[in-house]
């Protein structure tokens, strides 16, 4: 091994994970805000390059999980080798737990090789544990080569004859669950856990950053080891998570690294709940959403509706326009609907109390016994006393 | 509403007619074309025309006058009286006056249309209408047999009934318009999704839905099929991987194991080398040990076996001398025996000649005897058979006749007889009793107490001028029977010539004679043949032969000197004293054969045990001589100093067996069966092991070729696609489904409604219209109608009686229809009645189908309704059958009194 004849103190790169281009996003009911959320993985690809530059960073390491599988389509495995080459510095990739390198994967592909040779140069993927030069630095990828690997992935290193390389710092790329970070296993679990890595078994005085994949947001999993999280949010995250970022990684051989947090991502994926008491529930709820999807705006917004409690037959037909609306207006809407529909005593007096129109009283009067009932048969009769309400004007 | 009274003038055939109705039953009287019809349709015309209508015009003019039609019809409503005055002159010049005289209101014109309409409670019309108004109330002619709840018969007024049975204050039943059009709107929306009888739309969303859950399920499941395939195809990969690994590492141990047990085979081999070589020197100093000590045993066995034979041979040699003393004993004995052997032949030879002599001189007697007998025969015989030579003779001197031709000669004879008899009856028998003149039969003279018997025609001449021509009876029957005779006599005498005989009895007795001769000769020939015949000529002949050779043998054995005996007892004796002395020699002979085969035997038997003594000890000195030899040869094989070297043999033996037994002991701690059976299983360990290796890569080839064949698809992420687009479509379909029940529940819940209220608003009309038809017919009565949305339909009846079916209105008689028809109209007309509590009912000839019977029935159902406050006006052409109805009667018969008629109090 060389030795360069200069190694800058500190070197500054970009550690990022869990791309998983081409995810099809299949819950998501629309098949254009499919196509944008796809399309939205590229782009913030794109951003990290612009961020590369801005930064100066030397490289960039993927922890994993660049592609969604580890057999893409060759329009994803293109599109994926374009945005790579945009970013313009070499891109270190590792195969994660999606797109492992077992049998017949991507990384063998003869398309994906010579898409990747002559499309994206930059892009470099590593098989096997044998330490890389890059930049001044030594990286040690810790590849996976099927989806659950029973043993840890880091454990080579702890066997690995450090004496043998010189004073750059050491970066191991890993992709995998930690204890410390989850936290929530006991020791039985940790046996059977797949793509375990055991943080606390590493040689970490021998190293100086460890860049994990695996985990959509961003979070340090323990001494010197971090998550950097997806580079644009791909699902609902968890109350307090950081998701759509990169670290920003500064590093030098025996300091602490210094990690910074930056957004690369343009999606919002909002969750909310909400429980009805009264009727003026879905004009509140409607001003609520208006206010928190004003950033970035309706269209890249995805929300995750839960709505429960109750409403009468007014208050629930006028949700159900509502709901029309924020469907077509955001990127995705994804209701948890229990209103239960309760008429008020008005209502339902309306309907059945109505001398004048004796057989819509009738049928109003035999729907709220149905419900009252319950069973199965209850709440569909709810559905047909806000029918009735809804087709009888609403004023019988 | 009650009519009181009518007046028409100028109406069709009706110039000026006032009818004064009953205010509860009126029956109009009146023949055909007599204007009853016209006169009810007056009163309708000005109640329901407006003035100014010119429909139907022309029909109501009078024929023969030019003046306009006019009507005035007196009613009462609700209290007050009415006079309402029309006359019709189409749009122009009619006229229409509408007097209240409670009030003293009139109203005239338009206006008194209009009023008018408002008190019958009535709608505006269109003209061509008018005639439909109150149809249920006036029962045309020719429509009493029609549904009265069809739309034809009763559109106007059942919406009316409907109206009113529905919508009674406060009732709370029926629906509202809002009602309605939220019903429409829910059947528009139903329709949307369920088309007839329930069944989901093709076209429906939630068709299209439950489509897309099986499309995303197929697709689900095909997708997660592939992935699983590749997925498989992986996993094969590396199974095959650790297999190979494992087989690897199976095959280095198994290289290790056989180098070791190779090495410990060739030290076996090395060992179990040496140990046949010494095994082999083991054999070699074992055998001669072993020819040795077999060479001197049989040395020594010889020597005994010579000492044996030798003290054998001398009692031999005494026994041989003794034997052939004796064999010289016995042949000296055989030789005496044969001397006396011959003597005893010669003996019996002698007596044996001398009985033959005799015995043949016995003999020529015999024959002797013998010839003089067959002599004797013969001479009988000859006899014999010259008396055959003469019977001979005889026959041949007769003719040859037979019996059957005997027969037919008598038979010829016989038949001959009878011709000649019926010839004889035919005759004409002459007899001249007495003679005074000649009387001559043809050239016949003829004598008193002659008689002539005539066959034939012959003249009888008496004296000389009378002749009298005789002809026999029979006419052809004479002629047949001559032809007869002479045909019988002709062949007769044939037979008689050829046979050589003068008649039948000559040829009857020569045929006896021939037999009698024929049957003498045969016995005389039995007789001969019995004699013996020529057997006996033959053996006299050998007879003498016999006697010839006899005297010669005798000649040639008589003893010279002596003389032939001729007495037969003497030689008798003889013969019998010469056999005795034979027998005696021959049995002498026989002993004497006996003794010396008995000698012969004895000489013969002491031969062969000298030569069997002789041979035996000829054998032993033999035995002695080989014996000796071996002796020499092996003494000379094995050499001199035996026991010496055979212990010098032992040592070598029991070393040589030592140096194999620690061989063994080698070879066994070595454990070669042990070391061959590891060496096999290793030698079969990796035979499988590489099999399995083999296959493993194979396998392996064939998933790789799998994930080839995969292609760039990304099946991840196309089942993922495939499981999401499931549950979005189970999602929407649940919601759609939720909906469509929710609207189904709907429509179930208002058609139920719709239903049980249309049942229950009928109830009225159908127990009222039940009410009349029990009294038309007693009770039980059951009605079936109900409403819809235009008024009523589904008239259907029943009755007790009626096998408890119920049956369509369209289905009844003629009759029936007219009778539930009026019922109805009469339930109708009292519901509608309401608080006027009357209504005018008009039935004009309404009843004709029904039977005299019914019409009973008719007229109390018309009181029943009468009773009920309905005014009945019956026009009938049959007055007479409503006599009983108890109702004001007007004849409109032309000529009759002014139809006023009396008025029941």
């Amino acid at each position: 091994m060389s030795i360069p004849l200069y190694l800058p103190a500190v070197i500054t790169f970009i550690h990022t994970a869990d791309w998983q281009l081409g995810k099809p996003f299949s819950r998501v009911a629309d098949e254009e805000s499919r196509a944008r959320l796809r399309q939205e993985r590229l782009d913030a690809v794109r951003r990290i390059g612009d961020l590369a530059r801005e930064r100066r960073a030397a490289f960039v390491v993927v922890a994993g999980d660049l592609f969604d599988s580890n057999r893409p389509t060759n329009r994803t495995v293109s599109e994926a080798c374009d945005a790579i080459a945009s970013i313009g510095v070499p891109v270190h990739v590792i195969p994660g737990n999606h797109d492992h390198a077992g049998p017949g994967s991507i990384w063998e592909q003869d398309f994906f090789l010579a898409e990747s040779r002559e499309r994206a140069p930059n892009l470099k993927v590593h098989l096997t544990t044998n330490p890389v030069d890059e930049s001044g630095c030594i990286l040690l990828p810790c590849p996976l080569h099927r989806r659950q690997a029973a043993s840890d992935p880091c454990g080579w290193i702890r066997e690995f004859d450090f004496a043998s390389l010189d004073g750059r710092p050491r970066i191991l790329i890993a992709h995998g669950s930690t204890v410390d970070f989850k936290g929530e296993q006991d020791e039985e679990d940790l046996a059977v856990q797949p793509n375990f890595i055991q943080l606390e078994h590493l040689p970490t005085s021998e190293l100086d950053y460890i860049a994990l994949g695996d985990w959509h947001g961003f979070a340090k999993a323990g001494d010197k080891a971090w998550y950097a999280g997806s580079h644009e949010t791909d699902r609902f995250p968890k109350a307090g998570q950081t998701t759509g970022h990169v670290a920003v990684v500064r590093v030098g051989r025996g300091a602490a690294p210094e990690v910074e947090p930056v957004r690369t991502g343009r999606s919002r994926w909002l969750v909310h709940e909400e429980t009805f008491s009264g009727d003026a529930g879905p004009a509140t709820l409607h001003d609520l959403l208006n206010q928190l999807t004003q950033e970035p705006g309706r269209q890249w917004v995805l929300l995750k509706l839960s709505l429960a409690g109750s409403l009468g037959l007014a208050a629930h037909a006028e949700l159900e326009a509502r709901l029309r609306s924020w469907q077509a207006a955001l990127l995705d809407l994804r209701l948890d609907r229990n209103v239960a529909i309760e008429p008020s005593d008005a209502e339902i007096e309306a309907l059945v109390d109505c001398p004048d129109d004796p057989l819509i009283g009738h049928v109003a009067r035999e729907l709220v016994a149905r419900r009252e009932a319950g069973g199965d048969d209850g709440p569909i009769a709810a559905t047909a006393l806000a029918m009735l309400h809804q087709l009888a004007g609403g004023d019988a | 509403m009650r009519l009181k009274a009518a007046t028409l003038r100028n109406y069709r055939m009706h110039e000026e007619l006032r009818v004064e109705f009953d205010p509860a039953r009126t029956v109009v009287g009146g023949p055909n074309e007599s204007g009853k019809s016209t006169l009810v349709e007056a009163i309708h015309r000005a109640l329901f025309f407006r003035h100014r209508s010119a429909v139907d015009l022309e029909s109501i003019r009078p024929r023969r006058l030019t003046a306009a039609p006019e009507v005035v019809v007196e009613f009462s409503r609700r209290g007050h009286e009415y006079e309402l005055h029309k006359v019709f002159k189409g749009p122009q010049g009619s006229v229409a006056k509408l007097t209240d005289r409670t009030t003293g209101e009139q109203f005239t014109g338009d206006e008194a249309d209009d009023r008018l309409r408002d008190l019958l409670g009535v709608d505006d019309v269109h003209p061509s209408k008018f005639r439909g108004q109150w149809s249920h109330l006036w029962v045309w002619q020719g429509m009493a047999t029609a549904d009265p709840t069809s739309a034809d018969v009763a559109s106007d007024s059942a919406k009316k009934l409907r109206l009113k049975l529905a919508g009674g204050p406060g009732r709370g039943l029926g629906e509202s318009e809002h009602d309605s059009a939220t019903y429409a709107t829910i059947v528009a929306t139903h329709g949307e999704t369920y088309g007839a009888k329930g069944v989901v739309l093709k076209s429906s969303d939630l068709a299209a839905a439950r489509a897309d859950v099986d499309t995303a399920r197929q697709a689900a499941a095909d997708a997660a099929a592939t992935l699983r395939d590749l997925e498989q195809a992986a996993d094969a990969i590396l199974r095959e991987e650790a297999t190979l690994a494992g087989c690897s590492d199976t095959l280095d141990e198994a290289a290790r194991a056989i180098a070791r047990t190779d090495a410990v085979l060739a030290r076996i081999e090395g060992v179990e080398r040496q140990l046949e070589h010494e095994k082999r020197e083991l054999k070699a100093a074992d055998d001669a040990y072993a020819t040795l000590a077999q060479g001197d045993a049989e040395i020594r066995s010889l020597d005994q076996a010579i000492a044996a034979v030798r003290t054998s041979l001398a009692p031999q040699e005494t026994d041989l001398a003794t034997l052939a003393g004796h064999e010289k004993r016995s042949q000296e004995a055989e030789t005496q025996a044969a001397a006396a052997l011959a003597q005893a032949a010669a003996e019996e030879r002698t007596a044996m000649t001398e009985q033959d002599f005799f015995e043949t001189i016995g003999r020529a007697f015999g024959l002797a005897a013998r010839r003089a007998q067959l002599e004797k025969t013969l001479g009988q015989i000859a006899a014999r058979e010259a008396e055959i030579a003469r019977l001979d003779s005889q026959l041949r001197e007769l003719p040859t006749i037979n019996e059957k031709q005997a027969d037919e000669l008598a038979d010829l004879e016989r038949r001959l007889g009878v011709a000649k008899a019926t010839l004889d009856a035919i005759a004409t028998r002459i007899e001249v009793r007495s003679a005074a003149e000649t009387i001559s039969l043809g050239e016949e003279r003829l004598e008193a107490g002659e008689e002539k018997t005539l066959t034939d025609a012959a003249d009888l001449t008496i004296g000389r001028g009378t002749t009298i021509r005789v002809t026999p009876g029979g006419g052809q029957t004479l002629a047949d029977v001559r032809r007869t005779i002479a045909e019988i006599d002709g062949s007769l005498a044939s037979k008689l010539t050829a046979l050589g005989v003068a008649s039948a009895a000559a040829a009857r007795e020569t045929f006896e004679h021939r037999t009698t001769a024929d049957s003498l000769r045969k016995q005389l020939l039995a007789t001969v043949e019995e004699l013996g015949g020529e057997e006996l000529k033959a053996e006299l002949a050998q007879t003498l032969s016999a006697i010839e050779a006899a005297d010669a043998e005798i000649a040639r054995k008589l003893p010279t000197g002596r003389a032939r005996p001729a007495d037969a007892a003497a030689i008798a004796t003889a013969r019998e004293q010469v056999a005795r002395r034979h027998a005696d020699a021959a049995k002498a002979f026989q002993d004497a054969q006996d003794g010396f085969d008995a000698a012969r035997r004895a000489a013969a038997d002491a031969t062969k045990r000298r030569q069997e003594a002789e041979a035996a000890m000829t054998a032993s000195r033999e035995d002695l001589q080989r014996l000796g030899i071996r002796k020499l040869a092996l003494e000379s094989h094995h050499g001199g100093d035996r026991e010496g070297r055979l212990c010098e043999r032992a040592d070598a033996k029991k070393k040589a067996g030592e140096t194999v037994a620690g061989l063994e002991q080698s070879l066994a701690s070595l454990n070669p069966t042990q070391a061959r059976a590891d060496r096999e299983r290793l030698a079969r360990t990796v035979e499988l092991t590489e099999k399995k290796a083999a296959e493993a890569r194979e396998r392996q080839a064939t998933a790789r070729g799998r994930l080839q064949q995969a292609g760039s698809t990304d099946l991840h992420t196309a089942k993922a696609s495939a499981d999401a687009r499931l549950e979005l479509a189970e999602r929407r379909l649940a919601e759609i489904d939720r909906r469509g029940r929710a609207i189904d529940l709907l429509r179930k819940l208002f058609d139920d409604r719709r239903q049980a209220v249309a049942e229950q608003l009928a109830a009225p009309l159908r127990d009222k219209v039940a009410e009349y038809l029990d009294a038309l017919c007693g009770g039980g009565s059951r009605v079936e109608v109900s409403l819809t949305n235009d008024g009523l339909a589904g008239l259907k009846v029943s009755r007790p009686t009626a096998d408890g079916g119920s049956f369509d209105f369209g289905s009844l008689s003629g009759g029936t229809k007219e009778q539930v028809a009026a019922a109805c109209r009469l339930a109708m007309a009292e519901l509608l009645a309401d608080g006027d509590t009357c209504l005018p009912i008009v039935f004009d000839d309404a009843f004709t189908n029904s039977d005299p019977e019914r019409i009973q029935g008719v007229q109390r159902v018309l009181d029943l309704g009468a009773r009920r406050g309905l005014q009945i006006i019956v026009l009938s052409c049959n007055p007479q059958d409503y006599g009983l109805l108890g109702a004001k009667a007007i004849d409109l018969t032309p000529g009759s009194p002014t139809p006023t008629g009396p008025t029941p109090a």
